[in-house]
Parts: structure tokens; sequence; C-alpha cells
């Protein structure tokens, strides 16, 4: 530690060296006086002899620097003397980047808590998901469960698993006993389902082999969250009995408290029972099964892709009816989650939109540093005049880049821990969002020093080269013997200027026109009519409406009691509500060969009442509509939509022609004549993809399970009771759920997109503040490094308006050539945006005009303020200004 | 970092006859100066203060060491003296001297280029 010592004791060994110094120059002059010289001749040649003591002194204490540490703190006191005295360049550059930083590094949180954070099961890249794919699936997410017999089949005959488990999709119950009766999503496993997991109890124990069968079956294990909340983490709730849709079941166990695996919201486990091996085709449309399975030892995840989907071509071979047009995929845990999240292209969209935000930072930041780069052009030539080495001055200017880096990144950090708590709060909306435990972890922080280090180096080393290559005599004869800046130098700051423009305006233009296409595809016409439009849920029970005819009498009664409400326009009833994710059916067009089921085209199925049309606002294009005569006892008959209708009919001949829609029982399928042609709505809020729809009579396939819908004069809220007495009266003991208006709905199902939209316009409307902060003070910098210049020239005689009227030329001249590099590299952007996202529809040409209107102004504005200011100079300011 | 004395000698020469020096003495700076300057006979052309620069990188390689005494000229000096490591460097460095002044000698040598 001798280096430590010396750093300590440095102060007593310069006094030593001086003292030292001191005597050795008496001593000599003591010698030479006694040769005879006078005090002063002695002294001078001592003095020469001796050489230069300051030199000397600084020479001897260079040895014990520890050069590049005392190089770098010399550096950082400088840069940070530098940094305090241009505080106005300081601030917008540490903002900035601050904001660019921060913006980044919120999105990547989200992203974090959603991809990078593993799911909580032991070992989980070795825990595969099977699910079937679908050939012409008509969702984002091709991602669906498997039949039982594919199940049983697979797991006889993989080679590439030692164990599978089944899941069923989670289901809706009813859940009584110890307090309030609620609903609660219940996921039937298989006995082997934890185990294979890995994943243990809180409390209690997880299900025993043989509690998956028939019988033995009443057993139940609680999600941390509802036991929680409904039991008041009671442990005395082991082995108490729940009732589950009024059956007794004994709760066995409680999960952990990360045990989620989204998107399955499971709040109770109960055993999967399934029947042995059917192999009948009812059995094999019923696909409900997620499979989970754990790779054999030495088998890698792709080489039991390749067996699984081997699994699923031979099922389909072997069972062409059922299975035609499904195929088998399994992927890890993980990738399986992630996949299954269809917030997946938000946040792609979340990520490219603060991606621009940060570029336009970095540019700022670059621009400004590059132009007082230039500004200090003498200051870098007098240091290398007296003999600073260029790696110690590209290192000077490193350490000041780096500083604002550093400033900036740090105060991006607390933006982010602040913005980041601002996000979660927002994201409380649906519980697949609340499930994402949003925090600024070791990976956020790893991002965010690797954003600013990397701004660092990029606005760093473009003034450091710059700086690097000094050519001395002339930057100093630049600079001072002629008056106004030399060739070369506004040469730099013109490609500067120009440069700056052309990348604000095409950022600012990326920006603004993928923030105006995701803003399109939320608001983009649903189709039908939203306002005044009030709903409900209505489920009757099987044991007193299991016919038919006793469902549909149930629900004309109720709409003839609706449409005679005061206030109420029109009322019917649909198996889906339009925006609210539709169920889909395959079906066959007549003339066309006869494929099996899977392989068939497939749309969105809608069963609907006749007044369905007027009560949604959804206008008939050709044909007709339902009416009460489209009953049990006509032809059948079927609507379809307009998208429909160009896909399949190109001719435009679809009225007339027949379709036959797939359902489960063989009894209602048959040939239905198209009777009309209606608008497309939108299946998802998010969504702007529209899709093939078909519609059926209600009276010719009547349901238990309807939503029921009525179109209001005036606010449907207050027709809320009037529906409730209206259905009570028919049944005092029916249950309704989900009154609400159809905008209220739609605000459910849309809170995200709010969301998503509040962001976009947070970075839309940070990339325009930065773009005009930084290209304002860029420009308004350069002009303001000629107000010498301009000030000779008045002194000299000319007029101002004249010389306004150049710079403002000048100006003019280089914002328009930017505009026009900025809008041939922006040109492509809507079709190379409209390829990434499909659904995308970029238009908007309005925004390439605004924004390079917008950025000229800015130009403009930014030569003439400081030009004016400069005309107000004393022209003797201007020239003495040296 | 350039200094004084290399643009006379190469470097490390003027610190090898410092530790040569301190080897049959300890001196103070002065007297090591003086005494150098006089054995050369002046050849070389050495600046005084050129001497400080390098008895600091001696004593930081702990080659040297320096006490504060009293000189015979009732004197207050800092007197230098040779440490163990020192002289195994002096040797060092001297047969590595010799063997390039050989090789130099031999260069230069008259009717062999």
């Amino acid at each position: 530690m001798s280096w430590l010592k010396q750093l300590f004791s440095r102060r007593r060994l310069y006094g030593d060296l001086s003292e030292e110094i001191r005597e050795h120059l008496e001593e000599k002059v003591e010698e030479l006086m006694a040769g005879g010289m006078s005090r002063e001749e002695a002294t001078y040649a001592a003095r020469r002899e001796f050489g230069n003591v300051t030199l000397v002194e600084q020479d001897s204490r260079t040895v014990w620097r520890w050069p590049s540490i005392e190089d770098f703190l010399m550096d950082l006191r400088f840069g940070a003397r530098m940094l305090r005295k241009n505080s106005g360049f300081t601030a917008i550059a540490v903002f900035t980047l601050a904001l660019g930083i921060a913006a980044n590094a919120t999105i990547f949180s989200f992203l974090s808590a959603w991809i990078l954070k593993k799911p909580a099961v032991s070992d989980p890249d070795r825990l595969m998901v099977v699910y079937g794919t679908n050939s012409n699936e008509l969702r984002e997410v091709n991602q669906n469960p498997v039949s039982a017999p594919n199940f049983f089949t697979w797991k006889k005959e993989n080679r590439v698993f030692s164990q599978m488990a089944a899941m069923d999709r989670d289901e809706v119950v009813n859940l009584t006993g110890q307090g309030e009766p609620e609903r609660v999503s219940v996921a039937r496993v298989t006995a082997n389902y934890f185990s294979i997991l890995g994943v243990s109890p809180a409390l209690g124990r997880t299900f025993a082999v043989g509690e998956d069968q028939s019988g033995s079956d009443r057993v139940v294990i609680l999600s941390h969250a509802l036991w929680e909340r409904r039991y008041g983490s009671d442990p005395k709730v082991i082995g108490a009995t729940i009732r589950v849709n009024g059956e007794s079941h004994t709760v066995i166990g409680v999960m952990a408290a990360g045990f989620v695996l989204p998107p399955f919201l499971t709040q109770m486990w109960t055993p999967l029972v399934l029947p042995d091996a059917q192999q009948n085709a009812a059995a094999r449309e019923n696909r409900n099964l997620y499979l989970f399975a754990r790779l054999k030892t030495g088998i890698s995840a792709k080489q039991a892709r390749a067996e699984i989907a081997t699994l699923g071509r031979l099922a389909a071979e072997a069972f062409p009816d059922t299975e035609k047009g499904w195929g088998a995929e399994t992927l890890p845990l993980q990738d399986f989650m992630i996949r299954s999240y269809p917030a997946g292209s938000a946040m792609v969209i979340f990520m490219s939109a603060a991606g621009f935000v940060l570029l336009i930072a970095c540019a700022n930041i670059a621009g400004l540093l590059l132009a007082r780069a230039a500004g200090r052009g003498k200051e870098m030539a007098i240091r290398a005049a007296i003999g600073a080495g260029r790696g110690r001055m590209i290192r000077q200017l490193l350490t000041e880049a780096g500083l604002i880096a550093l400033l900036g990144g740090a105060l991006g950090l607390a933006l982010t821990f602040w913005s980041a708590r601002a996000l979660q709060s927002a994201l409380a909306f649906d519980e697949q969002s609340q499930a994402l435990q949003l925090a600024v972890d070791g990976h956020v922080l790893f991002f965010t020093s690797a954003i600013s280090l990397l701004a660092a180096l990029l606005f760093g080393l473009a003034p450091a080269l710059q700086a690097g290559t000094p050519n001395v005599s002339a930057i100093l004869k630049n600079d001072s013997a002629t008056v106004s800046a030399g060739r070369g130098r506004s040469r730099f700051r013109s490609v500067l200027v120009a440069g700056e423009v052309a990348l604000a305006v095409f950022l600012l233009t990326g920006a603004a026109l993928f923030i105006k296409a995701a803003y399109d595809v939320v608001h983009s016409d649903p189709g039908f009519d939203p306002q005044n439009l009030l709903t409900a849920r209505l489920s009757l029970a099987n044991a007193r409406y299991g016919k038919a005819t006793t469902q549909s009498a149930f629900f004309q009664e109720l709409l003839e009691k609706l449409k005679v409400l005061p206030g109420v326009e029109s009322a019917a009833v649909t198996s889906n509500l339009p925006a609210w994710d539709a169920g889909d059916v395959s079906f066959r067009l007549k003339g066309q060969e006869n494929t099996p089921a899977g392989a068939r085209p497939r749309a969105f199925h809608f069963v609907v009442s006749p007044d369905y049309l007027r009560t949604a606002g959804i206008a008939l294009i050709a044909g007709r509509g339902f009416t009460e005569s489209d009953n049990a006892n006509a032809p059948a008959v079927t609507l379809i939509c307009e998208v429909f209708a160009r896909r399949y009919f190109p001719n435009g001949d679809a009225i007339g022609k027949q379709v036959l829609i797939d359902s489960g029982d063989a009894k209602s399928a048959q040939w239905r004549r198209i009777v009309g042609i209606v608008r497309s709505v939108k299946i998802n809020p998010l969504d702007s993809v529209t899709h093939a729809e078909i519609y059926e009579p209600f009276l010719q396939r009547p349901a238990s399970s309807m939503a029921v819908m009525v179109r209001t004069k005036s606010n449907p809220d207050s027709l809320a009771p009037g529906l409730r007495e209206a259905v009570w009266a028919l049944d005092k003991d029916q249950p309704i759920t989900s009154v609400m208006s159809m905008q209220d709905q739609k605000t459910i199902e849309t809170t995200g997109s709010g969301l998503i939209e509040t962001i976009q316009a947070i970075c839309a409307g940070m990339a325009l503040i930065l773009a005009v902060v930084g290209l304002y003070g860029l420009v308004s910098f350069s002009v303001g490094q000629c107000s010498r210049e301009l000030g000779i020239r008045i002194a000299l005689g000319a007029e101002k308006k004249n010389i306004l009227r150049l710079v403002l030329r000048e100006g003019m001249k280089l914002a328009l050539i930017g505009v026009a590099i900025g809008l041939v590299g922006a040109f492509p952007l809507p079709r190379a945006f409209g390829s990434l996202f499909p659904g995308f529809h970029v238009a908007g040409g309005w925004i390439f005009v605004l924004v390079s209107a917008l950025m000229s102004g800015v130009v403009v504005l930014a030569c003439y303020i400081p030009a004016r200011r400069a005309m107000h100079l004393d022209p003797m300011v201007a020239l003495r200004y040296e | 970092m350039k200094t004084r004395e290399q643009r006379d000698l190469f470097p490390g020469a003027l610190e090898m006859m410092i530790l040569k020096t301190l080897k049959r003495q300890p001196l103070h700076g002065y007297a090591l100066v003086q005494h150098i300057k006089r054995t050369s006979n002046d050849l070389l052309q050495i600046e005084e203060g050129s001497l400080y620069p390098a008895l600091q990188r001696l004593l930081r390689e702990e080659l040297v060491k320096a006490e504060w005494g009293i000189s015979s000229t009732n004197r207050r000096v800092r007197t230098y003296k040779l440490t163990a490591k020192g002289a195994k460097h002096l040797e060092h460095e001297v047969s590595r001297f010799e063997k390039m002044l050989e090789g130099i000698t031999r260069v230069l040598a008259p009717g062999e280029s």
C-alpha cells in the first residue's frame, strides 16, 4: 500500500523537495561567492546552472503522481467547472438525456417484468407447454388447447418428455359457503401437474396420485391471493369444506404467493378427471387441455418441437375428419407465456416510440456538444500549442461528455423510479396486467446505464475526434487574426445545422407517423354505434330452461317487455357483444369441395334476434336482415358481413348462396341461405383488422346464455332498473350480470389502450419538445458565434436590414436542405411500419408537411432572434470581443 | 513525459551514475551533482536541477533512501544512501549498459561497415 502512503504523505514530500532545492542553490551561491563573485552574480550563475526551478520541482513531483487517476480527477474537476459555467447548456443536455433514458427505462421495466422474469416453477427452461395450432386461426395468438384423446396418445407415444400433465382451460365457477357467494376462476389439473411444475404449496399439500379419479376429486387448492382476500389468510382453512358450483370440496392446500402463470389467472385448482381414452369425434372436437411436460435429460427443446410436430401430423393423418388443419407445437413455458400475451405488438410500439425519443435526445446532445466544440476550437488550439497531447484532449472532452451522461443517467433513473410507480398504478386495469410486478430491477439498472454510457460515447466521440486533429496555427490564426470565421469552420457549422434539421425531420416524422397509426387502430370505426346502448348478460339455468323452445320463449318474452319500456327504442339479444371477442366457427360454402372441419375457413360467429341490426346500429349493405318469421320452421338463413362477402364471393353474388356453419350438434348443421350483407364490426377494440363475420337468427339456434342489448333514447344507465324488473317479472330467481352501458363495456375493454395512448402522447410530446429545443439551441448558438462578423459588417456600413436578410437566407437555405434530406429518409417509413405491423394503415401526408414546416420555422426563429440581438449590439463591442 | 536529462543522456544514465556515486559514499544533492560533474571532467552537460526528478524516481523505486542531517559545512542537508535493492539494481544496470556499449562500439568501429 505504499502508493496509498505516498498519496497522503505527498505534502511533506513536496515540502522536503522545495527545501532541498533551496539549500542546493544556497550552497552553490556560497561556493561561488567564496570564489570571488558578488551575491547577485552568484545567484544568477547558480540559477543558470541549476535550470528552471519551477520545472524541476514540477518534474520531481510528477514522479510521485499517479497519472491516470490524477489526470482523470483533474479532468473531472475541470469538466465540472466547464459545465457549471455553461449551466444553461448543461441543464438542457442533462434534462434531455434524462428524459430519453427515463422513457426507455420505464418501458424496459415493463418489458422486463413481462419477458425477462422467469416463471415461478423449478427449472423453467426445461418445462414445456404443448398446444394446438390451427392453420385458419383468426386471432393474433395461435395457441389452442388440445383434446383429451391427443393428450393420451402423445403422452404414451412421445420419446422426449419424462412426464406430462394436463390443465383444463380456466373456468368460472360459483364459490359459496363461508362469506358472500362469488365467481372465481378455477383450473382443473391432473394430479401430477404440481409435481411436474416443481412447485410446492405454502400451506397443506398438492394433489395426491389418484385424486384425479372420479369419486376422490372433491378437493381444492386455493391461490394465495384468494386465500388472503376471502379467507383472511387463515391457516385453519386447510381441511375446511367449501362449495364449488354447489358441490362440497375440501380445501387441501394454498399455493405460494408468487405462483402466477399469466395468461392463466387461476384462483383455485381442482383435480381434472379425464375419462379413459375415448377416440370418438366428439372427444376429439373437445379441445380444452393445455399440456405441461418436462423434457427428458439430454433432450433439447428443439428435439421436443420436432417430435410434437410429428405427433400432431400423425394425428391429422389418422383422423382427418376432426384433425385436418390442426397441428401441434411445444414451447418452453416462458416463451409460451410471452406469446400468449396479445399486448406483444403494443410492447414493440412502446419501445419504438421511446426509442425515437432517445435517438432525438442523443442527436440533440451531439449537436450541442459539436457546436460547442466548434466554438472551443481556440481553447483546444491553445492547449495543443502549450503541449497538451491529443489523447489528453480527447480524454478531457470524453470526461465532459461522460459527466453529462452520468448526471443525465442519474436523473433519468430517478425519473424512472417515479414513472415506473405511476405506470404500475395505471396498469391496474385488468388482472393480467396487474399480475405484472413492475419494479426497477437489476435489468433496468443495467439497461439504463448501458444507454447512458452509449449515449456518452455517441455524443462524446464526435467532438473529441474533431478536436483531436487540431491544426494549431491555422485555428489560432483563424480565430484571432481574421475577423470572421474561416471557411472551414462555417462550412462545418452549416453541415451541422442541416444535418440536425434532417435528423429532426426524420425522427419526428417517424415518431408522429408511428403514434398516429397506433392511435388510428384504437379509434377506427367499430362498425356499430356504441352510444345509448344498455347491455347485460343472462345465463338461463339448465334445469329450468334446458329445452331450446323454453330458451327462445324466455328471451322473446323478455324482448317484448323491454320494447314497451318508456325510453326504449329497440331491444335485441345476441350471443356476443360486438367488440367483445366473439367466438368463431368453421364453415363450408355450397359448391366447394368437402374439406374436413379443421381445414375449413373460419369466421366470427353471432347468434342474434331480429332487431339486432337496428339496436346495435349496424348498417345493412344489401339484402335484408332477420325477421320474426325466420323461425325454427322457416328455411334456414344467415347474414354475412362485407369482409366475408368480399373474401368468399369476390364476384359480388353472395346473396342467395348457401353456407353450412359447423357446430357441436349435427341437427342444427344445415345449409343456410345468405339473405343479407351487413357492415363488419370490430371483434377486438384494439384491433383494426376487420374479420369475416357470420350471423344466425336466434329463433333458429336458441341458446341459454345471451347478451341483452337495449337501445335507449337517453342515458342508458337510467334504464338499468327497468331491465332488471323486466327480467325478474319473468323469473324472480334469474341472475343478471354485467348490467352496463356499451360505453362502459368499451371503457373496460380499452382502458389499456388509454394507457398506451397516454404513454404515446407523452413520448410524442417529449420528442417534439426535445427536437425543438435541440434545434433552436444549436442554430442560435451557431448564429451567436457569428455576432462578431455581423458587428464588423455593420461597422463597415452594411445595412441592418440586409444583414438580417442575409442571416435568414442562410438559415432558410440550410433548413430547406435539411428538410429535403430528412424527407427523403422518412419517405419509406409508412411502408416500413406497415410491413412491420400488419393492421397498421400508416397514413398522414400532412405529418410530413407539418413536421417540415415546424422544423423550418424553428430554424428561422433561431436565426432571427440572435441575429436581431447582434443587430442591436454596439459594433465596437462586437469588434473588441476577443 | 520528456525530461531534461534525456536530451543529453540516454534514459537511465543519470540514475545509474547517481547510484554508482552513492555506492561509494552517501551524499546530499549538491555534493552528488558536483561529484558527477567533476568525475566526468565536465564532459557531460548536466543541468544541476535535473538531478532532483531522478532522485525522486529512485526514492519512489526505493533504490535509495534519504535522511535529513547536518553537513560538514554545517548546513542542513538531505543525504541519500544506497539501499540493498539499489545496489542490486546498479549491478544489473551496469552490466546491461556495458553490453549495450560494447554493441554500439562494435558497430561504430572503423573498417567494419
